[in-house]
């Protein structure tokens, strides 16, 4: 006690005194009431202050006992309050609260509105404390039993009471788990065979002795060398060098090694059996051969080089051969007669712009190589019988240079007379920005121009050609023949081994058949049936009337509905039939949903739903009681109460 | 020449006795069906199209009333006890298996406003009339058609609108000119809350937290008050009045109140300041509303001479029942089974429906309930393809229904693009400016 501070002693002295002066604490109670008084009573006073049941429920509320007892709180709480105010606040206090006016009806609405708020939010917790958990359960539930309580009073049931192992009795069952094991054992089996499985490819892998299998899988080597270089050239330069050495012995070792075969074994026999009976062929077999490995020797020391020169090469070289070479002169001959005709006229209806006369040739070149095409196809029939084949040509490739040449020198002659600042160096034959694909998409969009243009010159030589060889050019199959500056030495390589006597037996076969025509007509009896048809009205007597100034006819017609003209998807491109009549929205897409329903938000989910079998065929009866038990369980006759407060929350 | 047959070992797939059971060979590796999701699809098309067939809701009527149905009740306990109280102030209570009158009361000088059993042990009820008269009367569960008076009387100074009894309970709770809660045979409420001159027309307790309360008042205004407390503790007002309130028994804090603008309302009691879902489908005002004792669907009353039913979460109704007779449906009930919906109308007849049309009833064989369940899988499952919603969906509705449907659908169109108008004037995109309809209903902010 003599430990304590000052402080407390004087607090102990003010205490007394203000016990010894009583009045003061009584004026300081009503202060303080006046100020935080909250209670109900002020409140009933004012808001029912004219009615006799207020009284009557202020006494059952207990409340008028409340504010007796609060006077005393009040009291012991306002000494403590009073002993640290200051003696002139009191004073004023005094002044102000001897004044006995009621408190502004603002105030009190005010603050009914605070209790209001207050008390609100009060229940709002409550009542999400209580109810949210079980709500939320019950609204997602697969099925709910009604009624949900009891009829004892006990909680709704389905807690299964599970029994509580110890520490030890888990170990044992776990230990003893037959599922646990087997899938163990499962599991062993399957490593065990996968690693059989690996022994026995690679065992298998080290015996074979396809050389086209170790070509492909030395590439592969070489390729992931590369990578792996390319990845050590970023890391560490040092060792990438090392690498590189190491990548240029073997690339030296490939070379040494390397076989540059011809065809296959039973390519060459057939060739040389023929080549058996006519020496000349032999010939040629043997030039193609020493041909083909000089190609490939190239294509290995320079890759630079461009397939278009070799070609041009090997073509200046042979004589026609392969059906590369046979197209090549074929094109070559059309050139020159076209050139003839048409040449100088197109040239001068499109030297206007540079665009245009690429367009021109590569109209020119389709034109070519269409017509080589065609030509190939007729002397493929009649090459026994004639002795100078259509393709004979003297001309080398060399000729057309030249005269490629001379096209490009009277181009420019023209284009100077026109005084164009045009590039003429890109009007060349050979382009090396040149883009067949490009060029072939700005030609169709040119299309008509240059029709027009070979109209004006008054040539019609492609269509006399069709007339004489009698096929419509519309019913032969489109080749996409790019330009061959394009094609890859692969698809070269691939072009001469096909054999002109396999195309020719090819075509005897298939000479009757005239596929392409029979498309054409199916396509035309698909488009006819389902073309939309006109909805005639017309009922007989209805509309009929007759009389002077009356045109039955008129009057009919005014029956018939048209039908709009609907556009068919697959138009006018040959060789595509595209069915209009079954389009998601009459098809089965009729009867299937055309968005994903609410609860799904994917597609999968809701696929799987549906996949799920449910009737008895598919399904055990247990389960399929159990996929097909009802979402709401009611018996009838049974009242079904609210949920109980009191069970819930076990009062 | 060899002929091939089928031979089995009869050991394989006979029993040995006839007591034992049969052998099933069962293939327990069976290929996938490939007609399995075909099969299945035309079977719930098949279903839905039954079901259709066999929606026949129309039970019964009970006729005795001679003047407009104006309020129907339910025993909390028995579900075939129904009270109904009629314009006239008569009161009927009616055995709901028998489909007969038990007893008639003539309780009020002037319409009974409003009826409500005893929570606790259900052998009182209390009404209320348009003659300030709060009457209390005891329900015995043996008919007595001789009770003439009730067992206890009270004159109050304004007229009682609506009574409710709390959860649980023996107490209730009045509406008029305040919010009174009583006990019974007391002759004065145990308190009363003022909320204000306007008059509260209808409250109704909490069927689970025995302390809340949700009313409305001809403010159009709908306020919780809790009986803990000594003020309101929410009021919301709506563009149009809330005509009834209707608790969810399952929910503890959501109700449905059934409005004047066509629609329903759901509100969750925590956030009033709009409702979670609005409820459409009515061509008029909505003058009734009731929970099923499931919490999962309500039933509603229309001045358009139907009754409407709803899924609790659902915008639009499931079902539409009418006659062509029954006239503006002034009070719906749901039974304390589930199993019934009763209407009480206009024209002076209580109209019991099943609460679903297509349900056999009575007691079904082991083999019917599977099918029955298999069916309703079926369509639940298929019920989002085209042809099967649309033969779902499909109800017939009285002209008049359907040409005012028609009209609504019309100016609600033409609204949505004003509104859409409106907002691009004042430079809005199309999200910004979209309100929906559960926030449109609302005057102003929420206030306490």
């Amino acid at each position: 006690m003599s430990d304590d501070s000052d402080i407390d002693d004087i607090a102990h002295q003010k205490l007394l005194q203000s016990i010894q002066t009583p009045g003061i604490i009584k004026k300081n109670r009503l202060r303080k009431s006046a100020k935080t008084k909250t209670d109900a009573t002020s409140l009933l006073s004012h808001i029912t202050v004219s009615r006799p049941s207020a009284k009557k429920a202020r006494q059952s509320l207990g409340i008028d006992d409340f504010a007796s007892s609060e006077k005393s709180t009040v009291a012991s709480s306002s000494k403590k309050r009073k002993s640290e105010a200051g003696a002139p606040d009191e004073v004023s206090n005094k002044k102000k609260l001897k004044s006995k006016t009621l408190i502004p009806l603002k105030d009190v609405e005010a603050r009914k509105e605070i209790e209001g708020k207050i008390a609100f939010s009060d229940l709002k917790k409550e009542v999400t404390q209580n109810w949210t958990e079980l709500v939320q359960s019950n609204r997602i539930s697969d099925q709910l039993i009604f009624p949900l309580t009891k009829p004892d009073g006990i909680l709704w049931g389905d807690e299964k009471i599970e029994p509580v192992l110890t520490e030890k009795e888990m170990e044992v069952m776990k230990a003893t788990d037959i599922k646990m094991a087997k899938e163990r054992l499962s599991q062993m089996q399957r490593m065990r065979a996968i690693v059989g499985i690996q022994e026995a490819k690679n065992r298998y892998m080290n015996k074979i002795k396809s050389k086209g299998y170790h070509r492909i899988l030395k590439r592969e080597k070489r390729k992931q060398l590369l990578k792996e270089f390319d990845d050590l050239v970023t890391r560490d330069p040092a060792a990438a060098h090392e690498k590189l050495a190491e990548m240029d012995l073997q690339r030296i070792m490939e070379r040494g090694s390397l076989k540059h075969r011809g065809q296959n074994q039973k390519f060459k026999q057939m060739l040389e059996k023929h080549a058996s009976r006519n020496p000349e062929v032999k010939k040629l077999l043997d030039e193609h051969l020493r041909m083909g490995r000089e190609l490939k020797a190239k294509v290995i020391s320079a890759t630079g080089d461009s397939d278009n020169e070799e070609s041009t090469e090997g073509g200046s070289q042979e004589k026609k051969k392969s059906i590369h070479d046979l197209l090549k002169d074929a094109a070559q001959e059309a050139e020159k007669e076209s050139k003839k005709n048409i040449g100088a006229a197109l040239v001068d209806s499109f030297l206007e712009d540079t665009e245009a006369q690429k367009i021109t040739l590569a109209q020119l070149r389709a034109k070519k190589r269409q017509e080589a095409a065609v030509i190939r196809s007729i002397s493929v029939n009649a090459k026994n019988s004639s002795d100078h084949p259509l393709f004979e040509v003297d001309e080398t490739w060399q000729k057309t240079e030249e005269l490629k040449k001379e096209k490009k020198k009277k181009k420019e002659l023209k284009e100077r007379e026109r005084k164009r600042k045009g590039t003429v160096g890109k009007t060349s034959y050979v382009d090396k920005n040149y883009d067949p694909k490009l060029e072939a998409k700005r030609a169709e969009t040119f299309d008509e121009k240059v029709e027009k243009a070979v109209e004006a010159a008054g040539v019609h030589d492609a269509a006399k050609r069709q007339k004489e060889i009698e096929i419509d050019p519309r019913k032969f199959l489109e080749l996409n023949t790019n330009d061959l500056t394009q094609v890859s030495s692969e698809f070269v390589e691939k072009m001469d081994e096909f054999d002109e006597e396999a195309a020719q037996v090819i075509n005897e076969a298939f000479k009757d058949d005239d596929v392409v025509g029979d498309f054409e007509e199916m396509k035309e009896g698909i488009k006819e049936k389902e073309k939309v048809k006109d909805v005639d009205l017309n009922l007989a007597g209805w509309g009929s009337w007759v009389g002077p100034g009356m045109t039955e006819k008129k009057r009919r017609h005014n029956f018939v509905i048209k039908a709009k003209e609907k556009k068919r998807r697959d138009g006018e491109r040959n060789g595509l039939i595209i069915g209009e009549s079954m389009t998601a929205k009459d098809g089965i897409g009729k009867i299937q949903p055309r968005s994903l329903p609410f609860p799904y938000s994917r597609v999968e989910d809701y696929e799987a739903v549906l996949k799920q079998p449910l009737g008895l065929e598919w399904n055990m009866e247990k389960m399929r009681d159990e996929l097909c038990k009802p979402a709401v369980v009611v018996e009838a006759g049974r009242a079904i109460r609210p949920i109980n407060k009191k069970h819930l929350l076990g009062d | 020449m060899k002929v091939k047959v089928i031979s089995r070992n009869p050991n394989t797939y006979q029993r040995e006795t006839t007591d034992k059971r049969n052998k099933i060979v069962r293939n327990f590796n069976t290929p996938a069906d490939p007609f399995r999701g075909q099969v299945e699809y035309t079977r719930a098309l098949n279903a839905t199209k039954l079901e259709r067939v066999f929606a026949k809701p129309f039970v019964a009527s009970l006729d005795g009333h001679v003047d407009g149905v104006q309020v129907l009740a339910k025993h909390p306990n028995r579900p075939s006890t129904i009270l109904s109280g009629a314009r006239d102030g008569q009161i009927k209570i009616w055995n709901l298996a028998s489909r007969e009158c038990q007893s008639t009361l003539d309780a009020h000088r002037g319409l009974v406003n409003d009826i409500s059993v005893d929570n606790n042990t259900g052998d009182h009820f209390v009404t209320v009339g348009q003659d300030a008269q709060l009457k209390y009367w005891k329900l015995s569960s043996v008919t007595d058609s001789d009770q003439k008076t009730p067992a206890h009387s009270i004159p109050i100074d304004g007229i009682v609108y609506g009574v409710s009894h709390l959860s649980f309970s023996s107490d209730f709770v009045t509406c008029g000119e305040d919010i009174s809660v009583w006990k019974p045979f007391r002759e004065t409420p145990l308190r009363s809350y003022s909320l204000g001159t306007d008059t509260i027309h209808t409250c109704r307790a909490n069927p689970i937290e025995e302390h809340v309360i949700v009313g409305a008042r001809s403010d159009r205004s709908i306020f919780v008050l809790d009986t803990r407390q000594d003020v309101p503790l929410k009021k919301i007002t709506m563009k149009m009045r809330p005509n009834k309130i209707s608790w969810n028994p399952m929910e503890a804090y959501s109700f449905t109140v059934a409005s004047e603008d066509f629609n329903l309302y759901t509100f969750d009691m925590r956030y009033m300041e709009h409702p979670t879902q609005s409820h459409q489908g009515f061509t008029s005002a909505v003058l009734d509303v009731d929970y099923s004792p499931t919490g999962q669907e309500f039933v509603a009353a229309g001045y358009d001479r139907s009754i409407r039913l709803f899924k609790a979460r659902d915008m639009t109704s499931r079902d539409v029942y009418y006659t062509k007779r029954m006239a503006s449906v002034l009070s719906v009930l749901w039974s304390a089974d589930s199993k019934f919906v009763l209407s009480g109308s206009n024209e002076m007849n209580i109209r019991v429906w099943k609460a679903n049309a297509s349900e056999k009833m009575g007691p079904l064989t082991k083999r019917e309930k599977q099918a029955f369940a298999y069916n309703d899988k079926l369509k639940e499952t298929f019920k989002n393809h085209p042809e099967v919603r649309r033969i779902a969906k499909h109800r017939n509705v009285p002209k008049h229904i359907f040409s005012a449907a028609k009209e609504h659908k019309l100016i609600k169109d033409a609204r949505a693009r004003r509104d859409l108008r409106r907002a691009k004037a004042a430079g809005l995109d199309e999200e910004e400016s979209y309100l929906p309809q559960t926030q449109k209903v609302m005057v102003g902010d929420a206030e306490s």
